[in-house]
């Protein structure tokens, strides 16, 4: 944690990486960069509105992401937030549709219910992993897909708005009265959450003995292993912890500024914060930042094509040259921390002593 | 590295003139730190004719093979081969001159194919194009000249280890005149096939070349060799003999040093506490499946009792390893029964044991001992983390009072450190042990220790020895692994040898080194 914010700053660079390269692309092909940075700034801070979207943006990418930083600080790839956000959602909207009760009763519950069926679908390729050895990547990623075909199956079946269909179904729009926020506004409680998720998130790690065992776990298995840590419990938390964030990422989707869940064109949140958590060097403090950051870009994106004539794609180039550049070093990172197995029985018999030379 | 071309002999020598010897080394010392792994050997090996290397762990025979292939750079000494001085480190020279090695582990890239593999092998321009085809018919028939049976367009991770030992053989055979070094060829070998590899040895040195292999096991040396010599602590011991004119007690006497109660009896006497067999620690006929390159257990029984420490020898690699991580519950045995304090224990998990006492200090401290990464504070208090709550019904730990502890500890045990927030794995290998100590020691009950002075220096080991001294006071069992048969010799109150998965003989004060260099090597008495 300590040297957090410095390793946030050295991912960081790649991003920077990927503006400059973009503009580069932007003056070659005959925009004003000038125009594009100032649209940036006002997109993000300075404009109307451009505050609350940031925010808008940011909360459920630092919820999102500081799960995801639990599960890689032990050391467990679980990319399928994006399925258990979108459940998470749809069952919140489920809840504020079909149950009449106080708005808070609703939103308490919704929200609860929301966590629990993140958690639930997150915990499914822990103990997938946990009990089978079944690789996470894979288990989490397809996962994603199974959500997707249940949102589309609830949006035209079951939830249907009438008014949508195909690619675009969607549910109908909760009671305007369960919104805590609409698009351009701000809403303290889900700040208030938010922040409070930050700070136990914080303390988990850093002040539990699940916390100290998830880092333990991550650093060195094997070493965690023969001190007799209960592996199998520490890893299958961080995928409950994971999915329960994702889960109530949804529900503040819903609950906010989302109001309803859309079947196709949504944004891909939950791998957006993937990132986050990357650049974030899966510290907490880190993780917010970049959380903040990846929050403004995103209100950019659906800002500056408004005011300059910037077409959407230049901006999805950013996005991507940004990703790219942020998997090259994820790719790093993934092989540094994969290797010491913990499977039982395939320690390598060779000794890597420090000071003494190989002696026979 | 041979060239494809057959038959081509390579540097001056000449098969008339009067033998200048296949290797003549002299004054070679290689030191690591403080350890001296080579000292003054001067060795002169006779051209023609398996000549066999051997003596224990650390004795000085892998590094004294790598100093003469060019591979380790010695201190001091000088290296000829064929008459000619080589300078010393210079594997492309003692090569050229005719020198090659074959390690003990394989040195074939796993992911390449056979013919890529032995292609990397060969020096070619600096660019080095290469035509797969052409590749694979030049080292096809390379090794069909050579009778490997092998498609050498198969991957090198794909074979079995005697194919793979083979291809290693043929490739770093130096033609007609050249000196072959092997380091343990057998250890990597199921014991059926050992017999295919000193065939292809026998041929190797009937076409001409020199050949210097590194045995553990006597029966070995007799089967193979023509000459035999030891080493031991670094020294040479027995120059090279006719093995006819050695029998195996005098050569085993050679390998663990004389039975002299004076020179081991150097440290502390066996301890007075000690009551053998009541059993604290219990281990019945287990039989369990080896890990990696161990050996698989087969029978083994073993008790340490209270205040007792219990030295398992044998060379590495016959069951030790598996025998601990049985011991530790990290591995389950197939049959068998583990008791500690009358309790069975067979089936509890790690964590289970630990509760009961149980502690233990891994093999190898940078993997299984501590997370570098982390801070000294957590890598000494994580694992009992429980024990910090502050509150029943909080899940807080106190953070300051699991530094307080952890430096308690260090203190206690001698850790030199600048700041408890400090990376483990920034401590030195000696410090580094001291920390596990720390927290492994103070609150067992029994205690398993693998290799536990390994890699340190004298005041490391002196400091790891009084710790587990200390602990005998409070009448604590102690089962100690280790390969340096001497510090067994002095600090066990029993000691039982392992060979091959089994457990091959128990001694107790005072020991007769000759009767242990039997049980570890396998000699006939």
């Amino acid at each position: 944690m300590k040297s957090s914010l410095w390793r946030t700053f050295v991912r960081i660079l790649p991003v920077a990486g990927a503006f400059g390269l973009a503009f580069a692309l932007f003056a070659a092909t005959g925009f004003s960069v000038g125009d594009v940075a100032s649209g940036i700034v006002e997109g993000s801070v300075t404009g109307p509105g451009a505050i609350a979207n940031t925010v808008r943006w940011s909360v459920p990418l630092v919820l999102i992401g500081l799960g995801i930083a639990v599960s890689l600080r032990a050391g467990e790839f679980n990319i399928g937030a994006q399925g258990q956000m979108l459940l998470g959602s749809l069952v919140a909207v489920w809840v504020a549709l079909e149950w009449e009760a106080p708005v808070y009763a609703v939103i308490l519950v919704g929200t609860v219910a929301a966590v629990a069926v993140g958690a639930l679908w997150s915990a499914l390729a822990g103990v997938l992993k946990v009990r089978l050895g079944a690789d996470e990547v894979i288990t989490t990623l397809m996962l994603n897909f199974v959500a997707l075909q249940i949102i589309h199956w609830a949006a035209t079946e079951p939830l249907r708005d009438p008014g949508t269909s195909g690619d675009s179904a969607s549910t109908p729009r909760i009671d305007p009265a369960l919104r805590l926020q609409r698009s351009g506004e701000v809403s303290l409680e889900i700040i208030l959450v938010t922040c409070g998720v930050i700070l136990v998130v914080w303390v988990l790690l850093e002040r539990t003995r699940l916390g100290l065992h998830i880092r333990y776990t991550g650093t060195n298995p094997e070493a965690a292993r023969w001190q007799g840590l209960a592996m199998g419990r520490v890893r299958l938390s961080t995928y409950l912890i994971a999915g329960a964030l994702a889960g109530l990422a949804g529900a503040t989707e819903t609950f906010g500024p989302a109001g309803r869940v859309v079947t196709g064109s949504t944004p891909t949140l939950g791998f957006s914060a993937l990132v986050v958590a990357t650049v974030g060097a899966f510290g907490v403090s880190g993780t917010v930042l970049a959380g903040i950051f990846f929050g403004g870009l995103q209100a950019v994106i659906l800002y500056l094509p408004i005011v300059s004539n910037l077409p959407t794609s230049g901006l999805r180039i950013v996005e991507g040259l940004v990703a790219m550049l942020i998997t090259a070093q994820l790719a790093v990172l993934i092989r540094r921390r994969r290797r010491p197995t913990g499977a039982a029985g395939e320690a390598p018999s060779i000794t890597r002593d420090a000071g003494a030379g190989r002696v026979e | 590295m041979p060239p494809p071309d057959p038959g081509r002999v390579r540097g001056d020598w000449a098969p008339d003139g009067p033998d200048p010897g296949a290797v003549r080394c002299s004054g070679i010392t290689v030191r690591f730190g403080s350890l001296t792994a080579v000292a003054e050997v001067s060795l002169d090996l006779r051209s023609g004719g398996i000549h066999a290397l051997v003596g224990q762990n650390g004795a000085g025979k892998t590094t004294l093979a790598r100093v003469l292939s060019g591979l380790q750079y010695p201190d001091s000494g000088t290296v000829e081969i064929r008459g000619v001085e080589i300078a010393p480190g210079d594997h492309r020279a003692a090569r050229d001159a005719g020198v090659d090695m074959v390690h003990q582990h394989a040195s074939l890239v796993p992911d390449l194919t056979v013919a890529e593999a032995l292609e990397l092998w060969t020096p070619r321009g600096p660019i080095g194009g290469y035509r797969r085809q052409s590749v694979e018919q030049r080292w096809g028939e390379y090794l069909e000249r050579r009778e490997v049976a092998v498609d050498v367009r198969q991957r090198v991770r794909d074979l079995p280890v005697e194919t793979v030992q083979s291809i290693e053989i043929a490739r770093s055979d130096p033609g007609p005149g050249g000196v072959l070094l092997l380091d343990e060829p057998t250890s990597v070998l199921a014991p059926n096939r050992v017999a295919l590899l000193f065939e292809r040895l026998r041929a190797t040195s009937d076409g001409g070349v020199t050949v210097l292999v590194v045995l553990h096991k006597l029966a070995e040396v007799r089967e193979i060799a023509d000459s035999v010599a030891v080493m031991r602590q670094g020294r040479l011991v027995l120059a090279p003999t006719p093995i006819g004119s050695v029998d195996d007690a005098r050569l085993s006497e050679l390998i663990v040093g004389a039975d002299d109660l004076s020179e081991a009896g150097g440290g502390a006497p066996p301890a007075v506490l000690a009551s053998p067999g009541d059993d604290s620690l219990r281990a019945d006929a287990l039989r369990a499946p080896g890990g990696g390159s161990d050996a698989p257990l087969r029978d083994v029984t073993v008790t340490v009792g209270a205040g007792e420490i219990v030295g398992v020898a044998g060379v590495e690699g016959n069951g030790q390893r598996t025998l601990v991580e049985v011991l530790a519950g990290l591995r389950q045995p197939a049959a068998g029964t583990v008791t500690m304090f009358g309790a069975d224990i067979t089936v509890a998990t790690t964590r289970q044991r630990r509760a009961a006492g149980l502690r233990m200090v891994p093999f190898d401290r940078n993997v299984q001992g501590i997370s570098p990464e982390l801070s000294l504070w957590e890598n000494v208090t994580s694992w009992e983390a429980g024990r910090y709550r502050r509150r029943r019904w909080l899940p807080l730990i106190a953070v300051q009072a699991m530094r307080r502890e952890a430096r308690e500890r260090l203190g206690r045990f001698g850790v030199a450190y600048s700041d408890i927030e400090q990376p483990c794995g920034s401590l030195s290998g000696g410090n580094m042990q001291r920390l596990i100590l720390a927290r492994e020691i103070p609150d067992a009950s029994v205690l398993i220790a693998a290799h536990p002075t390994r890699g340190l220096d004298i005041g490391g080991t002196r400091a790891v020895w009084q710790s587990l001294r200390d602990l005998l006071a409070r009448r604590v069992p102690i089962l100690v692994v280790s390969s340096d048969l001497e510090e067994l010799l002095t600090h066990s109150d029993r000691i039982i040898v392992m060979r091959g998965g089994r457990v091959t003989g128990e001694f107790t004060p005072p020991f007769q080194r000759s009767d242990l260099g039997r049980a570890m090597t396998g000699a006939s008495l």
